[in-house]
């Protein structure tokens, strides 16, 4: 029996390398990491002719380099998984962040060769040197059918790494050069006190440069609000707001975070812990106007921060000290910042007007790194530290929305102190006036602090009054909602009951059961009415201003209103005009006049003994004149008697004859005319006998 | 249990399930799903995942009607609008059964394009109606769309941008189903296209996006794949 060995062919490399890793720029920065775990202090990367084919790249560091069992255990050996040396740690107290190698592989086949020359700081004096001809991997059979051979010689150079890649298959494209350019200046970041120990990253390319300058000059301190977190070891989290001011708005404790966060309206429990490492976020909102800026006495302009953040902006993950691809990058919005901005904007940050970082070292390895290098595997560990992330934010919105409702509160109790202090400083004023003088202003000061204070008392007295209404309103919509689940219920029941007597029972149902059946079924079409009517004139697309079709806007309205006013059997004669009138006004607008006149003909129809006619009829009409249009509400009813009202006071709220009245429908009615810039008429006993509403307002 | 998804029609007979928090509504509208012809599956209340619950939809069932509102006894974090939605995706025929189909427009608006049929309970729930709903869903998950349930690429210009109840909401007009209706969709079905734009920049802007033009009335609509459209020619005049 002979001992086998499985292989691998060529084309392997190619699986593994350039198809998994599929931006060069990625690779790139993949040998950038192993400086990083060669504890380097500096990296420089140099792209030679490297836009096309034929050209080179050149990576060079100054770290602890590798002897020739390193290169072949470790450098040579790929696809090996962090976790066998999950707990390594670099002489200068680095955590390591290399992963499998297989970054480094699609890096190293963007040329046809490859050499590396690396002097330990273990074995000074000398310098290894290995070379890669991928041409000769093409010729083989097997990966391991082709022999690499380590050169040592003597060398006098400073310990570290040097790679050349050369004879580039295909050129870096400028939007790889930009990535590579963006990736490497936020591979340490921006930030503030990232690192004990820096890691100089450098690239010969102009974006480079362009964006280091553009990078570095920070502008940290121009924030409205910062946000810190932090969540500890056993999962537990803790969080505080701060404003440009340095004062502390609000601190939040795990509960306060994780119950923050509202899903389906409803507010959640928070999690006992969240079960990932330990991790620390910030995040500095900024308030990109002028006014803020000015508010704040910055010297910097908002344009300068905006192209800063434009560049910078998103909230990136460093895992271990090192920026961990794709999270912030431009259309990676992990912590979906941008889309709760736009679900509700009051006060969230987003990837334009912020700037943070989740700070991760993972000390017991529970992220995983992808195998193509994009993030994180979205296990439990990631999915949780998300969710931390998220939870902070949405609790520091619902923290600034409760400053600003204090704020609003504030400035309403201010407003009243200057009121006072305005009148003290005028009284001031007049005293010190010649006597002529001062009799004549205080007449004209009283005169107008008297018309203001009218003003004022019949804006309170109108709010209180549209208060109430809407008090009337919101309680109809909610038991009008409420109502419509039995209601559902009972006509779903209903034509149960219907269709399965019929066919059980067939003559007897219809002889016995099938007109109380249908009693239900009527009743219920006109209980519907009242579910429906309510709920349609509260819908958002009625309240829009528009140009309404005001026909239109009538017939529906006289549909909704068809079951309720047939069982009263009163007959409603649609005359609206064939010139189709349309106004600006909303749909709504339209609905209350009418709505409201047609409550009150049916309502004249239900007083004992005062019916003239045998038919109930409401005439609805609509009719145009150059510039107005007519609305006209006419019934045959008993008409307004004049004993019990005056007919100027029908107007007024509270205002009624109606036992169990509101008595505000014709204040609405008047009202809504008004804003409308119309005119409302009524006559007592109109042209079918009964009251007579007409309505001008303006045409569009 | 039940294969993933029939390679044959959906016939009477069949297992449907009848999803609801609440048990009494559940049971009327299995009896509703009895007389259109299949057998009941009763799922109430449903369980907390979404997941779980099409877990079961698939192992139990050839079709689905699923109520909208979950959260009246049940502690779920989904709408059924959703279920529908990601069920008929997943091959099985769905249709939503709801009483507050006029109410939820924006909760249902973001799922709408995988509703082929929204019924309004009490008025829409007799069997007729019924059958004729999930065979429709049915031949959806086949690929066959009815003239107003499908999509083509047109431009739909943002009128204003509101908030409404916590949700942020665009009024938008899709001229080419009808150019003097505004339509109302949650702004998170644009999100993507719409980055970083205030609500005043996002005034009279225009987008491309799926819409099915030839739905009759607006509550039908369904948009997605929204990007934005490239600029006006210069010289074309402005609205």
């Amino acid at each position: 029996m002979a001992d086998e060995h499985l292989r691998f062919a060529p084309e392997i490399l190619r699986r593994l390398g350039e198809e998994l890793v599929p931006h060069p720029d990625l690779g790139v920065i993949e040998l950038v990491r192993n400086a990083y775990d060669a504890d380097a202090s500096s990296c420089h990367i140099q792209l030679q002719d490297a836009n096309e084919p034929g050209g080179k790249i050149r990576v060079e560091d100054d770290g602890v380099g590798m002897t020739t069992e390193e290169l072949r255990s470790g450098w040579l050996l790929l696809g090996r998984s962090r976790k066998i040396h999950a707990d390594a740690v670099t002489p200068k107290g680095r955590r390591t962040v290399g992963e499998k190698g297989l970054g480094r592989l699609a890096a190293l086949r963007l040329g046809r060769h490859v050499r590396l020359t690396t002097r330990s700081a273990s074995m000074p004096g000398l310098e290894h040197t290995l070379l890669i001809d991928w041409n000769d991997f093409d010729a083989v059979e097997a990966v391991e059918d082709v022999v690499l051979h380590i050169e040592t010689r003597s060398s006098h150079a400073k310990q570290g790494t040097e790679l050349q890649i050369t004879d580039l298959v295909s050129g870096f494209m400028k939007d790889d050069i930009d990535r590579l350019a963006r990736s490497l200046l936020l591979l340490t970041g921006p930030f503030p006190r990232l690192s004990k120990f820096p890691f100089k990253l450098s690239l010969d390319a102009p974006e480079f440069s362009r964006l280091k300058r553009l990078i570095s000059e920070t502008f940290f301190d121009e924030y409205e609000f910062l946000l810190t977190a932090q969540l500890d070891e056993d999962g537990q989290a803790s969080a505080q707001l701060v404003d440009w001011r340095g004062e502390t708005i609000a601190i939040g404790d795990h509960h306060q975070i994780g119950s923050a966060r509202k899903g389906s309206g409803r507010r959640r429990e928070a999690p006992l812990a969240y079960s990932t490492a330990a991790a620390q976020f910030e995040l500095w909102n900024f308030n990109l106007s002028k006014e803020n800026f000015d508010l704040r006495s910055s010297r910097r302009q908002v344009n300068e921060v905006r192209q800063w953040l434009r560049a910078v902006g998103g909230v990136h993950l460093y895992h271990r000290g090192l920026r961990v691809h794709p999270y912030g990058d431009e259309g990676h919005d992990w912590l979906e910042m941008n889309l709760r901005r736009a679900r509700s904007p009051e006060v969230r940050p987003s990837t334009n007007n912020a700037v943070g970082r989740v700070v991760v070292t993972d000390d017991g390895n529970v992220l995983t790194a992808k195998t193509d290098r994009s993030g994180f595997v979205e296990n439990l560990a990631f999915v949780e530290l998300r969710l931390f992330c998220q939870d902070v934010l949405d609790w520091a919105a619902q923290e600034r929305l409760r400053l600003r409702e204090r704020r609003r509160d504030q400035a309403k109790r201010e407003s009243r102190v200057r009121v006072d202090k305005a009148k003290d400083e005028a009284e001031k004023a007049l005293r010190s006036l010649p006597p002529q003088a001062r009799e004549v202003a205080e007449q004209v000061t009283e005169n107008l602090t008297t018309a203001f204070e009218e003003r004022v008392q019949t804006l309170e007295d109108e709010v209180q009054l549209y208060r109430t209404l809407g008090t009337v309103g919101t309680t109809t919509a909610v038991f009008a909602h409420e109502s419509s689940r039995p209601l559902a219920r009972i006509e779903q029941s209903a034509g149960i009951i219907d269709r399965r007597l019929r066919a059980v029972l067939e003559t007897q149902y219809t002889q016995e059961l099938e007109r109380h059946v249908g009693a239900l079924i009527s009743s219920a079409a006109s209980l519907r009415t009242f579910t429906d009517l309510p709920l349609g004139l509260v819908s958002r697309r009625k309240r829009r201003p528009a140009i309404v079709d005001v026909n239109a806007a009538i017939s529906e309205l006289l549909d909704i209103f068809e079951p309720h006013l047939s069982a009263a059997d009163i007959d409603v004669d649609p005359q609206l005009s064939d010139s189709n009138p349309k106004m600006r006004a909303t749909v709504a607008a339209i609905e209350a006049i009418v709505a409201n006149l047609l409550a009150n003909a049916a309502y004249a129809f239900t007083v004992p003994a005062a019916r003239k006619e045998e038919d109930r009829i409401i005439v609805v009409r609509t009719a145009t004149t150059d510039r107005l249009i007519e609305i006209s509400v006419i019934d045959n009813g008993p008409g307004i008697d004049l004993t019990l009202i005056d007919l100027e006071d029908i107007w007024l709220p509270g205002k009624t004859t109606r036992e169990g009245g509101t008595g505000l429908g014709l204040t609405i009615v008047r009202d809504v005319v008004s804003d409308l810039d119309g005119q409302v008429h009524v006559k007592a006993a109109g042209e079918l006998g009964g009251a007579e509403f007409n309505i001008e307002m303006p045409l569009a | 249990m039940l294969s993933q998804v029939a390679d044959r029609p959906l016939v009477q007979g069949d297992p449907v399930a009848v999803v609801d928090d609440i048990l009494e509504d559940a049971d009327l509208t299995a009896t509703l799903v009895r007389e259109a012809g299949f057998v009941p599956v009763i799922i109430a209340p449903p369980p907390p995942s979404i997941e779980h619950l099409l877990s079961r939809i698939r192992n139990d069932a050839r079709a689905l009607v699923c109520d909208h509102r979950l959260t009246g006894t049940a502690n779920v974090a989904y709408y059924g609008a959703e279920v529908v939605a990601r069920s008929n995706k997943d091959h099985i025929p769905a249709v939503l059964l709801t009483t507050y189909a006029d109410v939820d427009t924006q909760s249902i608006r973001r799922w709408r394009s995988g509703i082929p049929r929204l019924l309004r309970r009490g008025r829409e729930s007799d069997p007729d109606t019924l059958f004729e709903s999930l065979v429709q869903a049915d031949e959806e998950a086949s690929g066959r769309y009815e003239d107003n349930r499908r999509a083509f690429r047109t431009v739909v210009r943002v009128e204003g941008v509101r908030t409404v109840e916590g949700t942020r909401v665009a009024e938008v007009v899709v001229s080419a189903w009808n150019p003097s209706e505004v339509v109302e969709i949650p702004l998170a079905l644009m999100a993507g296209a719409v980055g970083e734009a205030s609500d005043d920049q996002l005034r009279g802007k225009r987008f491309m996006a799926y819409v099915n033009i030839y739905a009759d009335t607006a509550d039908e609509l369904y948009f997605r794949d929204f990007e934005e459209a490239p600029e006006v020619p210069e010289g074309w005049p402005e609205r």
